[in-house]
């Protein structure tokens, strides 16, 4: 009777005390912030630009036409069957998150005018879990940056915010990155 | 009887404290694996990432609004650009809990010193393993700002073993700018500009030939003691094409604020139209 009674009382305080992230699973913190590290670390490659040239990421922005790509185990492929190609974001990508076996999206955010946010989705994977992280990195588009103002308009709805300068809008580069 | 009620309660009392020693124990070990979940965190640089990413933009930014407004000679195209950047920026950080502010200071004359301003470094490498120079151009060299000779400025180009190959002096001889020019042995000559505005490459001053075939670095010295404006384009060692051109700089500061806590507070001098190479 006493082994019950200390056994039921043992059982009754394990599960009424709460045992969270203790493991190495895909919720541990450790592994957030290792995540969080290598996103900035590949975003800062991206928008280093030399020699007063684009960066890559800018590059990429501005060869964008639009699509939704999603990675299908050996492409970035869009809904209409286009392959995403010269776009330094799916090469780094592909030779750093995909073989870790990391899912991911990328997206680009703009503000409007009354502070709400349009988000352009360019690479895009699925729902990231509870325990995704985000990496933002700002860039600057500018009129003359662009060949065909309104043609990338048109293909991105990334529209001009100033007609009357040569600013035509910031960028917010969102990152998603996690573990499946 | 009574003595087995007695250790009964014995029991219950030893399975209490049992119990209250796993809860013990379990809150310890919550507070160790927050405690590291914690210091993991601590080891993420936003603040570096954030910092890089606010003044590249924000150069890019001062930039393009200053090639946008015809040298920042219309002000109203220039403030404009930079009102709608920095407003952007501000909506951009409050979505991430940041608060943005940038203050936008005045277009200066520049000093030639490395960060144009008056108290910057005053010996400083232009560009190194330099090729071939196309153009190397000095104008609104102001007379008054000129140190005179024992204070002159001088642009000195060594080869890559660091041994001079040509060089000019610039300075003030009673009201008059007067450049006195000298290759590795000999003085080439002195010469005057009336009007502030040198061109370097011009064949009087033999910069061509003293260079031709040779790898090379461009080095300003006693920079503060002159203001103007300076262009330098031409070719690197490694092929590629480089363009340096001084007319302005903007002393521009940076903040980001998160919590109440300072967490980015920088003034850059950006120099305009095109401080890199």
């Amino acid at each position: 009777m006493a082994l019950i009674i200390v056994i039921g009382v043992i059982v009754f305080t394990v599960q009424a005390t709460s045992l969270t992230p203790l493991t190495s699973s895909t919720a541990n913190a450790h592994i957030e912030a290792q995540l969080q590290i290598l996103g900035q670390d590949m975003l800062t490659v991206l928008d280093h630009s030399k020699s007063g040239q684009n960066s890559s990421l800018k590059e990429d922005i501005l060869n964008w036409d639009g699509e939704k790509y999603t990675w299908n185990s050996t492409e970035y492929v869009s809904q209409n069957n286009n392959i995403l190609l010269n776009s330094s974001t799916s090469d780094l990508l592909k030779a750093v998150i995909v073989p870790k076996g990391i899912a991911h999206n990328v997206e680009f955010c703009i503000i409007n005018d009354g502070g709400t946010t349009t988000t352009l989705p360019y690479i895009y994977n699925g729902e990231p879990s509870d325990n995704a992280v985000i990496v933002s990195r700002r860039v600057l588009l500018s009129n003359s940056d662009i060949q065909d103002i309104p043609l990338f308009r048109s293909e991105t709805g990334i529209y001009d915010a100033d007609t009357s300068t040569d600013f035509y809008n910031l960028i917010d580069v969102k990152m998603t990155l996690w573990r499946m | 009887m009574k003595k087995m009620d007695e250790s009964g309660q014995i029991i219950l009392i030893a399975a209490f404290i049992i119990g209250i020693g796993i809860v013990v124990l379990t809150v310890m070990l919550n507070n160790i694996v927050y405690a590291s979940n914690t210091a993991s965190e601590s080891s993420i640089e936003t603040n570096v990432f954030d910092y890089s990413n606010v003044v590249q933009t924000t150069t890019e930014a001062y930039e393009k609004a200053y090639n946008g407004s015809n040298y920042g000679n219309n002000s109203v195209i220039f403030n404009a650009y930079m009102e709608n950047y920095s407003e952007k920026m501000v909506r951009s950080y409050s979505l991430s809990g940041f608060i943005f502010s940038l203050e936008n200071d005045t277009l200066q004359d520049a000093y030639f010193t490395e960060n144009g301003l008056a108290d910057g470094n005053d010996d400083w490498v232009v560009i190194e393993r330099v090729n071939s120079t196309d153009s190397f151009l000095l104008d609104k060299l102001n007379v008054s700002s000129l140190g005179n000779e024992s204070n002159k400025f001088v642009i000195e180009v060594n080869n890559h073993s660091g041994s001079k190959q040509w060089s000019a002096s610039v300075y003030n001889s009673s009201g008059t700018i007067t450049i006195s020019v000298s290759n590795q042995t000999t003085s080439i000559g002195n010469y005057t500009s009336a009007s502030g505005f040198i061109n370097t490459t011009e064949n009087q001053f033999r910069f061509l030939d003293n260079t031709a075939g040779q790898t090379y670095t461009i080095k300003f010295i006693n920079g503060s003691h002159s203001m103007g404006t300076f262009r330098i384009a031409g070719k690197l060692v490694n092929g590629n094409d480089f363009h340096i051109e001084r007319v302005h700089i903007v002393n521009s500061t940076m903040k980001l604020n998160k919590n109440g806590h300072l967490e980015i507070n920088s003034t850059i001098p950006i120099t305009l139209p095109k401080g890199h190479i």
